[in-house]
């Protein structure tokens, strides 16, 4: 038996505590719930946003990975979600009578288009200075949007492409229902997409954890350190943004299938872009697990404050002022990221890490002073 | 004391180097090469409409390149400021239209009708931008993350309060009536607010090498784009320069707005988004923080823009991108970045 | 005696985490040349910087005659008199010659004029390259023009961190011979490296080691004690 040192040590221990630790159960007890949510409920509108919240933390995760983890700032990540998201829409749309292959080969096209884009980006953009990637990458993103909305022949532009998916997925396709609940082709969908983003997320935290990852944190904390201690941190920056705008193509992938509809206020424009960011900030940077509490919060706040509005018209009939404050829902998001990156800036996860530590830390100290 | 010359000089004249002169020759070959496949009077009228639209994106970028090279912020809500003024140009007219004020067909009245719109704009601007500085941007100094994120932030509440206030939809402007005439020259016809809006902007342009090449005051920017620090220890409130400078840029971004919307009939919110964009490719192609780079650089867009979208209508969106591309392969920093 | 023009007393620096200064005391008496010596990452340099407010002391009172500057900005340190000729970048490259002494008279009048003409007289080089970029002249000329714009007012006080630094021994004599002359008129603290120029400047002497005092004294006594400067400075 060969000698272990302290990080080896660690690491068994870790391997071992690894299925009784109380973040694993409430890991499971989570998946458990997602997977039996839809015989529970029927509501559509309860499971859209639930598989918007799945897909938007896998987005959201892939952003964290370049921005929390890397320290690079991309203001075009939406972009290659819609790549991802038209990728499979135009393929679906121009095969007529599509086959499941259509989905793997528009999974195959764009992972092509997103890692070239992403290699053109970063050997432009990150030679030069940081702040260059955020400029770049805005302007490409805002680029690809104007491209979509005036190439009409491709995207059909403002009107966008509706499509139906192949086989199970396709809302026609229904079997026996099972306990109550019926299994019909959009269930079957919610199923396909859970069971991605979850091997995405996962795939994710892997990477975070591994030797890549790390060198990766390492360059984003001091880049000369890093650069002295050999590493080509061009190399891993490189690898950052090609993986993370890869993931992010295939989150939009799974959007289109779950709207089957694209038009480039749903999949490429800069709000979205902007959901990201106020996603990422109020989870937490550098957590991926926030990205889970950033989504579910503004993908929870955008199904249910459009009823503000509702409620303006009900109780102030008249006064116009006040149901266009309503309408304006989004002015509270611009203000809250604001509140947030002012002082709340480790967001919610960071700041639960923090307590938990200096918990933990208190902890020691009145077990030293009791000893 | 004798001069010493770095290696890089010693190359002989022979050698030719293309980082250095690629910039240049791109930035001239804008001009000429369309005359290969466009006959002259269209050129004419082309990069009439090439230049009225690249000094209206030097109004913006102008300031978004000062406030990048003194201060070091990327300033994302820019397009705001200029949304902000294209808006208060709006009711502004408006107003001087219930006054009959617009319907007079002098030049010399919508001249004087102009500016003041202008000057509305001009104060719009900078309260706006005073008030951004002062509130937000002065706590994030430094940290350019924190700084793209908030400035990220307020374009998004500016933009929804003009949703509030004027409403989230398209609006035709009143435009000066003497404004939609023509000036022939030669068979080619200028609409007169081209040629006003061109003599703007280079008045702008010169005005702004005035201040910042003769006077204390460009003596006091320039030397803080380069060591803020020194700036410092002689005695100046860096602060306040940093304010002031932030209230201008802001202020000739409204400007642009008037100009811009005069210049299009009419404005919406988003604008200040689109506009941003623009402004921001104009800033990489120039050189961030080098004005006279924005000064070509907006040039090289807005003649480009024209000349593709009459010869190649489909590449016209995509031919900044590829400008900057090029010029970012060439020289890095932008035609006149430092390193 | 007469009293410190400058006094800090248990002035203490962080720099991020670090510790820089640990409890600087020094008084520097007017009229007289004072050098800061000691080894690199002594925190000679970061004195200046929290004397000027550029790294903020943590804790510890700073006084200019008299008067508390330890929570002043640095601009209005500046104002109260104290000239900062720092270590590297000290001249403005993309201005002009006459530029950089325009901003460094704060305000432009007649008196000003009137002090740039007798720094002339201490730099005549300078005059020549009066409307040539500051970042075309040569190392020795560039920090001539560092200190002659730290000299166009007229300070109580004037910091000048290693001018030495990275000048050929001939030039090095010459500032020698310069910042002798500037002594006449001004009080000077010197923060330097080259122990010859150091010696030949300086009066009184501060010895720094680990972010504090570990001595002082009469320059001239120091010249003499080899085991002092063994220890401390490295020189043999």
């Amino acid at each position: 038996m060969t000698h272990l040192n302290p990080v080896q040590i660690e690491r068994l221990q870790e391997k071992r505590n690894r299925y009784s630790r109380p973040s694993f159960i409430l890991q499971m007890v989570f998946l458990a719930l997602l997977l039996t949510l839809p015989f529970f409920f029927s509501s559509f509108r309860l499971i859209d946003v639930v598989v918007k919240i799945m897909i938007f933390t896998v987005f959201v995760a892939s952003y964290d990975l370049l921005l929390g983890y890397g320290g690079l700032l991309s203001l075009g990540h939406s972009m290659f979600f819609g790549i991802g998201a038209y990728s499979l829409a135009l393929v679906i749309y121009h095969a007529k009578t599509p086959v499941w292959t259509h989905i793997l080969l528009a999974t195959g096209v764009s992972l092509a288009l997103s890692i070239t884009m992403a290699l053109v980006i970063a050997f432009f953009s990150l030679r030069v200075k940081a702040i260059f990637f955020a400029m770049m990458t805005l302007a490409l993103a805002e680029f690809a949007d104007i491209l979509a909305i005036q190439w009409y022949d491709l995207t059909r532009a403002e009107d966008g492409i509706s499509f139906g998916l192949p086989g199970i997925f396709n809302v026609s396709w229904s079997a026996k229902s099972i306990l109550g609940a019926e299994i019909n082709g959009r269930m079957m969908t919610y199923y396909f997409i859970l069971i991605v983003s979850v091997i995405l997320f996962i795939l994710m935290l892997r990477f975070i954890r591994s030797p890549v990852g790390r060198v990766l944190q390492a360059v984003r904390d001091n880049e000369p350190r890093a650069t002295a201690l050999g590493y080509k941190t061009f190399h891993y920056q490189v690898f950052a943004i090609v993986f993370g705008s890869s993931i992010a193509s295939l989150a939009g992938v799974l959007y289109a299938m779950w709207l089957r509809y694209v038009n480039p206020g749903s999949v490429l424009s800069t709000p979205i872009m902007l959901d990201v960011l106020l996603m990422v900030i109020i989870g937490g940077l550098g957590t991926l697990y926030g990205s889970i509490i950033g989504a579910s919060f503004i993908k929870i706040a955008q199904a249910w404050l459009p009823d503000l509005q509702k409620v303006a018209q009900e109780w102030l009939p008249n006064v116009v002022f006040a149901q266009r404050m309503a309408e304006r829902w989004i002015l509270y998001f611009g203000i809250l990221f604001i509140l947030v990156v002012f002082f709340f800036p480790r967001g919610f996860v960071g700041t639960a890490r923090d307590i938990i530590k200096s918990r933990k830390v208190l902890g020691k100290q009145t077990e030293v002073t009791q000893a | 004391m004798t001069w010493t010359s770095s290696p890089a000089e010693t190359v002989g004249p022979t050698a030719f180097d293309l980082r250095k002169w690629g910039g240049w020759i791109l930035s001239i070959g804008v001009w000429v090469l369309p005359l290969i496949w466009i006959d002259p009077t269209t050129y004419a009228t082309l990069t009439i409409a090439g230049l009225t639209m690249g000094v209206l994106l030097f109004l913006t970028a102008s300031g978004l390149t000062v406030i990048f090279g003194l201060m070091d912020v990327l300033n994302l809500a820019h397009g705001a400021f200029f949304a902000w003024g294209a808006y208060a140009g709006f009711s502004f007219l408006n107003l001087l239209s219930r006054k009959g004020w617009l319907d007079m067909a002098s030049l010399g009245q919508s001249m004087g009708n102009l500016l003041l719109v202008l000057l509305l704009a001009l104060l719009v601007g900078a309260v706006l931008g005073f008030i951004l500085e002062r509130v937000i941007i002065r706590k994030t100094y430094g940290n350019h993350l924190k700084q793209i994120l908030i400035t990220m932030g307020a374009a998004l509440v500016m933009n929804e309060i003009i949703k509030i206030f004027w409403g989230p939809n398209d609006e035709a402007l009143l435009v000066p009536a003497a404004f939609q005439d023509s000036w022939i020259f030669l068979n080619i016809l200028v609409t007169k607010f081209r040629g006003v809006a061109i003599l703007v902007g280079v008045l702008v342009f010169i005005g702004i090498q005035l201040v910042l090449q003769k006077t204390k005051l460009g003596i006091i920017v320039r030397a803080g784009v380069e060591n803020k620090e020194i700036v410092q220890v002689m005695g100046y409130n860096i602060q306040r320069i940093f304010s002031g400078v932030f209230a201008a840029g802001a202020a000739l971004a409204a400007m642009g707005g008037v100009m811009f919307s005069i210049f299009n009939g009419h404005i919406y919110p988003g604008m200040g988004d689109e506009n941003l964009i623009f402004a921001l490719i104009v800033v990489i192609i120039g050189g961030m923080g080098s004005v006279t780079g924005s000064f070509l650089g907006a040039l090289m867009v807005g003649l480009a823009f024209n000349y593709v979208a009459f010869l190649v209508p489909k590449l016209a969106l995509g031919v900044n991108i590829m400008i900057m591309a090029i010029i970012l392969l060439i020289r890095p920093s932008g035609l006149m970045g430092r390193n | 005696m007469n009293e410190p023009i400058l006094s800090l007393q248990e002035v203490h620096t962080h720099i991020l985490q670090h510790h820089i200064l640990q409890g600087i005391s020094l008084e520097i008496k007017p009229g007289r040349a004072t050098v800061l010596v000691g080894r690199n990452g002594a925190g000679k340099s970061t004195t200046l910087r929290t004397i000027m407010g550029l790294t903020p002391a943590t804790s510890g009172r700073i006084e200019l005659a008299g008067q508390a500057i330890e929570n002043r900005k640095p601009f209005d340190i500046a104002r109260l008199g104290i000239g900062y000729v720092p270590e590297d970048n000290a001249v403005l490259y993309t201005l002009t010659v006459e530029e950089n002494f325009r901003l460094a008279m704060f305000k432009e009048n007649e008196q000003g004029w009137k002090r740039l003409e007798s720094v002339f007289q201490l730099f005549p080089d300078l005059k020549r390259f009066l409307h040539s970029k500051a970042g075309l002249l040569s190392g020795g000329q560039k920090q001539m023009l560092a200190i002659a714009l730290a000299l166009v007012l007229d300070h109580r006080l004037v910091l000048i961190d290693e001018p030495s630094k990275g000048l050929a021994p001939v030039v090095v004599e010459h500032l020698g011979e310069s910042l002798n002359q500037i002594k006449q008129t001004t009080t000077v603290v010197l923060v330097e490296q080259n122990f010859y120029l150091a010696s030949k400047v300086g009066q009184d002497y501060f010895i720094l080691d680990d972010g504090k005092i570990v001595h002082q004294g009469l320059m001239e006594d120091l010249a003499e004690n080899q085991e002092l400067k063994q220890k401390y400075l490295g020189i043999a």
